[in-house]
């Protein structure tokens, strides 16, 4: 009888089905954290309030506590004095977990990033693992919801396996 | 007659001739500027504060030849901001203004990591917005790239 490979870090019973139904209930029940660092946040909170909605995609529950949200809303620029406090409160959230870095200064230091600057952390991949960047300086609340949509498909691993998705891309063939 | 003059009366009786300019313009958003020495400033913010004044703002000047702090202090009366301006060479120490007005805390602080000009006995010298590691001055005109690092009456002629 062959003994399958055990790999480590991967789970030895893979319980494929039910991975993707959570994995469906997670991308589509997102919850972010209550949690801006400068004008980004300003149209993150436009993004979840009535005129864009972010309910619509089950991603309108900011929660005031990171242990209860499971995304990380980067919008903002990172101030060295504030980097720490982000890495805590990354490091507080329970897995799984994830991450959009929204707008030009969580991304890359934005115009903040010069030779000789002092004050900022340019990028918020340096200090946390990001795994949405979402351009703009700042990003439309569309902007952020077409990064929401871009996660919820990587956490369903294809937008056609996603079958809660609340809206298609048309004049795709799928 | 208002507390801003009061306070400007006793500033003229305690500083030496010529040390209060007033501008009774407004044109350059204060009624007046007072030229305190090092040694009277402490002096100088208790009589504000007894006459009503607040310590609004604190900003530090670096300039080749000296050091320059201005306190702007303000009453709740119209047009009435007015400053005063001590000048120190680089590596003295200030007096601590932090016993007459608690809001001095953190703009000393603020100063002190900015520009490291030091302030005597004052109550939490720590890094106010800098990282708490930080042992540069930002701002400094010998911060980074030197440039219009000048004596101070080519600037304020």
């Amino acid at each position: 009888m062959a003994i399958p490979k055990v790999v480590p870090g991967e789970p030895v019973i893979k319980l494929a089905l039910l991975d993707d139904v959570l994995n469906l209930a997670r991308a589509n029940s997102l919850w972010p954290m209550t949690f801006g660092l400068a004008c980004c946040a300003i149209e993150m909170m436009a993004a979840g309030a009535s005129r864009f909605d972010l309910d619509r995609f089950g991603a309108g529950v900011f929660r005031p506590s990171p242990r209860q949200s499971d995304l990380m809303i980067v919008a903002g620029t990172i101030s060295k004095k504030m980097a720490p406090a982000i890495q805590m409160l990354w490091d507080q959230m329970p897995n799984p977990k994830w991450c959009i870095a929204m707008g030009n200064c969580a991304i890359s230091g934005g115009p903040f990033e010069y030779e000789g600057q002092y004050a900022i952390v340019p990028g918020a991949d340096l200090i946390v693992p990001v795994d949405i960047y979402v351009p703009g300086c700042p990003p439309r609340p569309e902007g952020l919801i077409q990064g929401f949509l871009a996660l919820e498909d990587k956490i369903t691993k294809g937008e056609n396996r996603n079958i809660l998705r609340r809206f298609r891309r048309t004049g795709r063939k799928s | 007659m208002g507390k801003k003059e009061l306070i400007l009366q006793k500033l003229r009786e305690m500083l030496p001739e010529g040390a209060v300019i007033q501008h009774d313009a407004y044109t350059s958003g204060v009624a007046f500027v007072a030229r305190v020495p090092v040694s009277g400033i402490v002096e100088a913010a208790e009589v504000c504060d007894r006459g009503g004044a607040y310590l609004e703002s604190m900003t530090g000047l670096d300039f080749e030849d000296t050091a320059e702090i201005v306190y702007h202090m303000n009453v709740y009366e119209p047009k009435s901001r007015f400053s005063l301006r001590v000048l120190f060479p680089h590596d003295e120490k200030i007096p601590t203004l932090s016993g007459i007005f608690s809001s001095a805390v953190w703009l000393e602080r603020e100063v002190r990591e900015f520009l490291g000009f030091d302030f005597l006995d004052h109550p939490d010298p720590r890094n106010l917005l800098l990282p708490e590691d930080a042992d540069f001055h930002p701002l400094r005109k010998t911060f980074g790239k030197i440039a219009a690092y000048r004596k101070r009456e080519e600037i304020y002629a």
